[in-house]
C-alpha cells in the first residue's frame, strides 16, 4: 500500500490526475500545500475524488487552514494534522510524492 | 545495503527546469551501488525520449544525449507508459532508447511492488 | 599549480579539473598527466581520445563500470578491464583519465 502526496493545485496542473490514474486500490492520497485545493467542495476534482471508492483520502489540516478552506472541504476527505501524516507514513510501506 | 528495488517514475518534459536532469543523474549515481532500479517515463516525461532532440540554439546540454548512457550504466530498459505516449500521439519509432511500452496497471504493480518510489 | 606556469589562463577547480573544457590540447593532458605521476604512452592515448568520445556522444564523464563497459564495446574487452584501466591509470582511473582528457568531473564519483 502506498501514501501518494500531492502538493498542486488540480486548476494549475495535471499532477493530482497523473496521480489517481497510477493510484491502485488499497492505496491513499494525501493532499498538502496547494494540493488541497483538490478537495474544495464542489469542484470536478472534489466531485471525482467521492466517486471513488477503494481510495482513502486526506488532507493536511494546516494547509487548509491557512488557505481558509475549513469549512468547504469535502466530506470525502479526512483531515489529518501533522502527527496524523507522520502516522499515515507510518502506516504505508512507501510514499510515493506528486509534485 | 540491502538490496532494495528502486522505481524512477519521471512526468516532467526536460528543458524548462531542472527536474529531469536531476532524475537522470539520480538513476545513474544510483545505478554505480549496483541497486536494483527500474525507469518508468508517463505524462508529459514521455517527452523526454523524442530521439531527435537539437539543443544547440537552446546552449543547454542534450538530454537525450545523457538518455541514450542509461544502457551503459546497465539501466535498461527503461519501460514507457504507452497511454502517455498515445495521447501525445508520439511513435515508438521517434523515441531513443527502444523502450518497453507499459500500462498503467503495470505500473501500479511496479509501484506495490517497489521498495521506494522517486516520483519527478 | 607550478607546472601551469606557462598556461596562467587556464583555470583548475581545486581537484585539478579543468574548468573550462576548451583549454584542452595535447600538451595540457601532458601536463595533467605528470601532475599525477603518470607519464602517457599510445595505451593511455587511446583511453584518453575514448574518454572525449564517451563526451561527445553523452555529454558526461563516466563513472567506472560505464566507462569499462565502454571501452570494452569500443576497444575490445581486452582492454575493457577494470585491471587494464588500473595499470594506466592507477588509484581512480575514470576520475583520473577524465581529469587528463580535459573532462569535467564525474558527477557520480562518489
Amino acid at each position: 500500500m502506498i501514501l501518494h502526496t500531492v502538493n498542486k493545485s488540480p486548476f494549475e496542473s495535471n499532477t493530482f490526475l497523473e496521480c489517481l490514474e497510477l493510484c491502485d486500490h488499497g492505496s491513499s492520497i494525501l493532499l498538502i500545500e496547494d494540493g488541497i485545493y483538490a478537495a474544495k467542495k464542489n469542484t470536478p476534482s472534489a466531485n471525482k475524488i467521492e466517486s471513488i471508492s477503494g481510495i482513502k483520502f486526506y488532507a493536511l489540516s494546516a494547509d487548509i487552514e491557512a488557505r481558509g478552506l475549513d469549512e468547504n472541504i469535502s466530506s470525502a476527505i479526512t483531515v489529518v494534522d501533522d502527527a496524523g501524516f507522520v502516522d499515515l507514513v507510518t502506516q504505508h510501506q512507501s510514499v510515493s510524492s506528486w509534485f | 545495503m540491502a538490496d532494495k528495488s528502486i522505481l524512477i517514475i519521471i512526468r516532467k518534459a526536460p528543458y524548462s527546469n531542472s527536474i529531469a536532469k536531476g532524475a537522470i543523474e539520480l538513476a545513474l549515481a544510483s545505478s554505480v551501488f549496483e541497486q536494483k532500479l527500474s525507469l518508468v517515463f508517463t505524462g508529459d516525461g514521455v517527452w523526454q525520449l523524442l530521439a531527435q532532440q537539437q539543443t544547440e540554439t537552446l546552449g543547454d546540454k542534450n538530454h537525450g544525449k545523457l538518455l541514450s548512457a542509461l544502457p551503459l550504466y546497465d539501466l535498461e530498459p527503461v519501460f514507457v507508459d504507452e497511454q502517455a505516449l498515445n495521447q501525445r500521439s508520439i511513435e515508438l519509432e521517434d523515441l531513443l532508447l527502444q523502450p518497453e511500452l507499459i500500462n498503467s496497471k503495470t505500473i501500479k504493480k511496479m509501484m506495490a511492488d517497489a521498495d521506494t518510489i522517486f516520483c519527478f | 599549480m607550478s607546472s601551469l606556469s606557462n598556461y596562467s589562463t587556464i583555470e583548475l577547480d581545486k581537484e585539478g579539473f579543468l574548468k573550462n573544457l576548451n583549454d584542452w590540447n595535447k600538451e595540457i593532458a601532458n601536463i595533467l598527466a605528470t601532475n599525477e605521476g603518470i607519464e602517457l604512452t599510445e595505451a593511455h592515448w587511446e583511453i584518453i581520445h575514448l574518454l572525449r568520445q564517451f563526451y561527445q556522444e553523452f555529454e558526461l564523464s563516466p563513472a567506472m563500470r560505464p566507462l569499462i563497459k565502454y571501452v570494452s564495446q569500443q576497444l575490445g574487452s581486452d582492454k575493457g578491464k577494470s585491471i587494464y584501466l588500473l595499470k594506466l591509470f592507477p588509484g581512480s582511473p575514470a576520475k583520473i583519465a577524465s581529469k587528463i582528457a580535459g573532462l569535467p568531473k564525474p558527477d557520480n564519483c562518489l
